[in-house]
């Protein structure tokens, strides 16, 4: 036994290294490895063109009142919201960073980070509608299938303020396909929300890697207009433009 | 001298940061607490500040008071509900009142409408 | 040697493996995984309150002066200085030393660290890949950072980092080097350690260190924090009263 040891040894690191991949404990145990920085593809054809969409009375009425001063989020630094973020064609990067429990989709603008969960979980409950929804994955062979809930009917589907309501569903199945000789992600998407469109909405966004591109560096802030009016008026107290009725005038 | 000092101190300003994401509490006395029961009449439940306007009624009449909480992603991790204040609901709630204005309370307690009571404790380790 | 032991020894040989070699071209010995949603503690590891910066930095005596005055001004008029209006991100060190009840992600994947803060919905990015810093950065909220494993810490430089905060101040030159480790607390729990060494002759005397603590929480992942949501909410309900923290 004692003699065997020392060459038992170097057999199992090498072959504990030789199991895995060149780089990462994580990436070894994804089917498919969607991690890094890509830029959204123009669609051709319109499939969230509305008169292509089989409205409902409701949703029509809903589109119908859309003001996009008062009901585009992204007027006010809030969230595009999803599937919004996923579906924008604005030349705006998005990274994925994946790990075997979870992926995480981080939109190069208003701050709208995805989470989907991979680890199997159930549904949270309660469950309340938020900005970004909630989602929970799973593989089939090489495609993730991703199922989002809860997305609040504050957001909307497009700039063109396509409506949801609470109960709409979206599920997405994502696969990389080579083309051209190039990497895309490829996004086929299902939102299912009977309350405003009699029949199922099908989408597909391809996304194309940016190679050697990275996110921007986060030195602008879609909330420093909001802070230069806020410092204007400080200043204007510090000068004493404002008197003491500024003070009671407080709510 | 005056106006150079002035300048100084616009430029601070435009240096000045956040210390803390809560609306600062320097202006409530931490000494007293008040405790007023009403009517919710406007619930502004969101980030980084909520507020809850009511409408309670004394001897000496009615008064809307505007109550103060934290952020409307820290109370739902620590127990509100979305709906636990709508305008309409009959709340109690315990605050420190500011100092120069007694019908503005920052929330310590409050008894939800249907009963159920809440503390700031549940927030703080 | 027994069955027991070699079978224990066997295992750890296998896993030290695949740590050794899973690292790619970056020379380190086993790592740790610092995955996971962490919230700020308020007591250190032995239970005592943690300071997360000195009462009384080195300021240099002309920064001094400056800071001494800006805090006669905010002392004196809190309501005009309730900087929660702002909304901003957090300028480095800044992120990593909050302490108020909004917690940290971490998502460690190969090359990478990123980190995302509920406060207020930030991204930062640490990068393992044995690079170093562009030329000609924006210096930034979050500031470049560069990382390493030295043993079970993960050792980070961070440059480039913006001006804008009176609070925590410094200058372009500041570098931040941090040591994030995961530690035991007195009663044998684990914790995230994040000791950070603010180094800036411009504005400091000398360098300091600070730290932060965190644990994970069973079930908590990272809230919605939109900060303009109040402004959003009030635009929705035509609702014409003043939000108050922002008048």
């Amino acid at each position: 036994m004692p003699r065997v040891v020392p060459s038992l040894v170097l057999l199992l690191i090498l072959g504990g290294g030789g199991v895995l991949p060149r780089n990462s404990v994580a990436a070894s145990a994804l089917p498919v490895d969607f991690s890094g920085v890509w830029v959204p593809a123009a669609r051709s054809g319109d499939a969230l063109a509305p008169d292509k969409l089989h409205m409902t009375d409701r949703g029509k009425a809903a589109l119908a009142a859309f003001d996009p001063r008062h009901h585009d989020s992204t007027r006010f630094c809030m969230p595009y919201g999803t599937p919004r973020n996923t579906l924008s064609t604005a030349p705006y990067p998005l990274e994925i960073v994946q790990r075997p429990e979870r992926l995480t989709m981080i939109f190069d603008r208003l701050g709208d980070v995805r989470r989907v969960f991979l680890d199997g979980r159930a549904r949270p409950n309660p469950l309340w509608p938020t900005w970004l929804g909630h989602s929970l994955g799973h593989w089939e062979g090489k495609t993730l299938v991703i199922e989002t809930v809860a997305m609040t009917e504050e957001s909307i589907l497009a700039d063109d303020g396509l409506p949801h309501s609470a109960e709409m569903q979206v599920v997405e199945r994502l696969s990389l396909a080579p083309r051209d000789g190039a990497q895309w992600l490829v996004d086929e998407m299902t939102i299912t929300d009977p309350a405003l469109y009699e029949v199922p909405i099908k989408v597909t966004q391809r996304f194309r890697r940016a190679e050697g591109a990275e996110m921007s560096d986060g030195s602008v802030s879609c909330l420093m207009d909001q802070w230069r009016q806020d410092l204007e008026r400080r200043n204007q107290a510090l000068a004493g433009e404002l008197s003491a009725e500024k003070k009671g005038a407080r709510p | 001298m005056r106006a150079w000092l002035f300048g100084c101190l616009a430029m601070l300003l435009a240096l000045a940061q956040p210390v803390a994401a809560h609306h600062s509490t320097a202006n409530y006395d931490s000494d007293k607490t008040a405790k007023v029961t009403g009517v919710v009449t406007y619930v502004s439940f969101t980030n980084p500040h909520s507020f809850i306007d009511m409408d309670v009624t004394a001897a000496d009449g009615t008064k809307q008071y505007k109550i103060f909480a934290t952020s409307k992603v820290a109370l739902l991790r620590y127990g509100w509900r979305p709906d636990s204040v709508k305008p309409g609901d009959a709340i109690t709630v315990e605050g420190r009142p500011d100092r120069t204005d007694a019908t503005q309370l920052y929330l310590l307690r409050i008894t939800f409408a249907d009963g159920t009571a809440w503390s700031r404790d549940e927030i703080l380790q | 040697m027994t069955m027991g032991a070699l079978a224990r020894t066997t295992t750890l040989l296998f896993v030290l493996g695949l740590q050794i070699t899973a690292r790619g071209g970056v020379a380190v010995a086993a790592t740790v995984d610092l995955t996971g949603v962490w919230m700020p503690t308020a007591l250190g590891p032995d239970g005592n309150r943690n300071r997360t910066w000195p009462a009384k930095p080195p300021l240099l005596p002309a920064v001094q002066v400056q800071y001494d005055a800006y805090r006669v001004l905010a002392d004196a008029n809190p309501e005009d200085f309730d900087n929660a209006r702002s909304c901003l991100p957090y300028i480095m060190p800044r992120p990593m030393l909050v302490v108020a009840q909004y917690p940290l992600e971490i998502v460690q994947t190969d090359g990478r660290v990123t980190m995302i803060f509920e406060l207020h919905n930030d991204v930062r990015r640490i990068y393992l890949d044995g690079r170093t810093p562009p030329a000609g950065l924006r210096p930034t909220w979050m500031g470049y950072s560069i990382g390493h494993w030295d043993g079970d810490a993960l050792v980070v430089r961070t440059t480039s980092v913006r001006d804008g905060t009176i609070d925590q101040p410094h200058g372009p030159g500041m570098v931040l080097t941090e040591r994030l480790r995961l530690i035991k607390d007195k009663d044998a729990n684990t914790m995230l350690e994040d000791e950070i060494t603010v180094d800036d002759p411009a504005t400091y005397a000398e360098p300091f260190t600070v730290r932060n603590f965190f644990r994970q929480r069973p079930g908590v992942e990272i809230g919605e924090y939109f900060c303009s949501e109040d402004l959003w909410q009030q635009n929705l309900s035509g609702n014409t009263t003043k939000i108050p923290w922002r008048n």
